[in-house]
């Protein structure tokens, strides 16, 4: 864990990536995003909570909180895009720029309306490799058959690092006979930083529905893993559904049953593209439960 | 003799005004290879998004390699624009072409793709329009030093005899 903390840590002007440095342990082990705001409070945030801290690396008020100066965001834009921004305007467009070593930081500012002008701040995400987190959808599967799945919870609580453990354990045939997976990785988070040696097949940096279509129509996947679900991509889900590939995909609600209430995606739920549901919670320490949706919709 | 003598130093001062009218149209050849070496940037921006570093480091251009310009730019990945200015050091050129280039080392890498051929465009039009006042000015700046050198030598000899 502290090697990914400490990879980003390239990326963060000296005097933040000190005091991230010296703050608590028992804060430190469970960060979860760096976050830098121009001349505004830096923060981490550690399950749902925000912490703010001084520059010695104290948790403290609001007021006397490290702030990033401009100077310091220009330098973590240049780390984050080796000096060459230019190679990036595609994703700052969208709001983020992928880590070369794998995953993201998502930016916003100032825009034109199109462009951002200048990037008033930025938030590193820590990409965590737990392979084993998704074990128990594993056994679930084992037991009664592959199925769709839909991974519920509100943001950070693990959605993506559950993805990832489940891309990994199915495609090396952990737990189970490994299945071809296609992965939709549009934001390169999916697959940040590990090598998925199993048998994936990965479109990166495309939006969700064109992924799916192609993965789909080219690939012929047993089962394909999106994050973010959104209604833009009911249209290809069902279409992949048709030609029975399984889907399993994330989404931020606090339970499915919001789900019904959010139009196109609601679609899903009724032609029942998803057999189980996974609640991810955090109290204290991240919980999964796996249901079957009929049960909770 | 003395006749030889005369000779030699008239051959002297031509060669000696020779040698420093080429060293002018250094100048030229500096303007020449920098344009070009912003026309490659700009071309493996705009066609590959290519990053600087590497943008640097698979630039040849014999003329800035012998003037130790490349070997600056590359000399630390880490802080471009500390690279560019030691770079821009090494080069002999017109202070207005100068201010061009350190106007375009403040935005280098820092701006998106749009902004950032634009300011290309606008520094090599700058050193275009540099390098044809220079290629006007040589020549007789040239063949003045070398008038200069030989008159100089001749009227010496005229002296000595």
């Amino acid at each position: 864990m502290h090697n990914t903390i400490e990879m980003l840590f390239r990326y963060l002007p000296l005097r933040i990536s000190l005091a991230v440095h010296n703050l608590p342990k028992e804060i430190f082990d469970k960060i979860n995003e760096i976050r830098l705001r121009l001349n505004a409070p830096t923060s981490v945030t550690v399950g749902n909570e925000n912490i703010v801290f001084d520059s010695q690396g104290n948790p403290c008020e609001i007021t006397s909180s490290i702030c990033a100066t401009k100077d310091e965001i220009q330098e973590c834009i240049a780390k984050l895009t080796h000096n060459s921004l230019y190679t990036c305007d595609e994703y700052i467009t969208r709001g983020f720029i992928p880590i070369p070593e794998g995953g993201r930081a998502g930016v916003c500012g100032k825009s034109d309306g199109k462009n951002f002008m200048e990037i008033y701040s930025i938030n590193l995400r820590l990409h965590r490799f737990l392979p084993l987190v998704a074990e128990d959808l594993v056994k679930v599967f084992s037991d009664k058959g592959v199925g769709g799945v839909l991974i519920c919870s509100p943001p950070a609580m693990g959605k993506t690092t559950f993805l990832r453990s489940i891309s990994y354990l199915l495609s090396m045939g952990k737990g189970m006979a490994p299945l071809r997976i296609g992965i939709a990785d549009t934001r390169w988070e999916i697959t940040a930083g590990m090598n998925l040696n199993g048998i994936a097949d990965v479109i990166l940096g495309m939006d969700k529905a064109a992924s799916i279509n192609i993965l789909t129509r080219t690939m012929s996947p047993q089962i394909i893993i999106c994050d973010e679900i959104s209604g833009d991509e009911v249209d290809a889900v069902l279409e992949a559904q048709n030609t029975g590939v399984k889907l399993i995909a994330s989404v931020h609600c606090n339970h499915p049953k919001e789900l019904k209430n959010r139009g196109r995606l609601a679609k899903l739920l009724e032609c029942g593209i998803f057999d189980y549901c996974v609640m991810l919670k955090y109290e204290n320490e991240y919980k999964t439960e796996i249901l079957p949706i009929g049960d909770i919709v | 003799m003395r006749w030889v003598g005369a000779i030699i130093l008239i051959a002297a001062s031509y060669t000696c005004g020779s040698v420093l009218a080429n060293i002018q149209s250094d100048e030229l050849k500096t303007v020449d290879s920098v344009i070009r070496f912003l026309t490659y940037m700009r071309r493996r921006m705009y066609s590959e998004r290519a990053e600087l570093f590497e943008v640097f480091q698979s630039f040849k251009d014999e003329h800035l390699e012998n003037l130790g310009f490349l070997s600056a730019l590359c000399s630390c990945r880490n802080d471009f624009s500390q690279n560019w200015g030691m770079a821009l050091d090494l080069l002999s050129m017109d202070q207005e072409s100068k201010n061009e280039l350190v106007i375009l080392g403040e935005s280098l890498g820092k701006l998106n793709l749009n902004e950032q051929l634009k300011r290309l465009d606008v520094c090599i039009n700058a050193l275009e329009s540099s390098k044809q006042k220079i290629e006007k000015a040589i020549p007789i700046k040239q063949k003045t030093t070398k008038t200069i050198w030989l008159l100089s030598g001749t009227l010496i000899a005229i002296i000595l005899l």
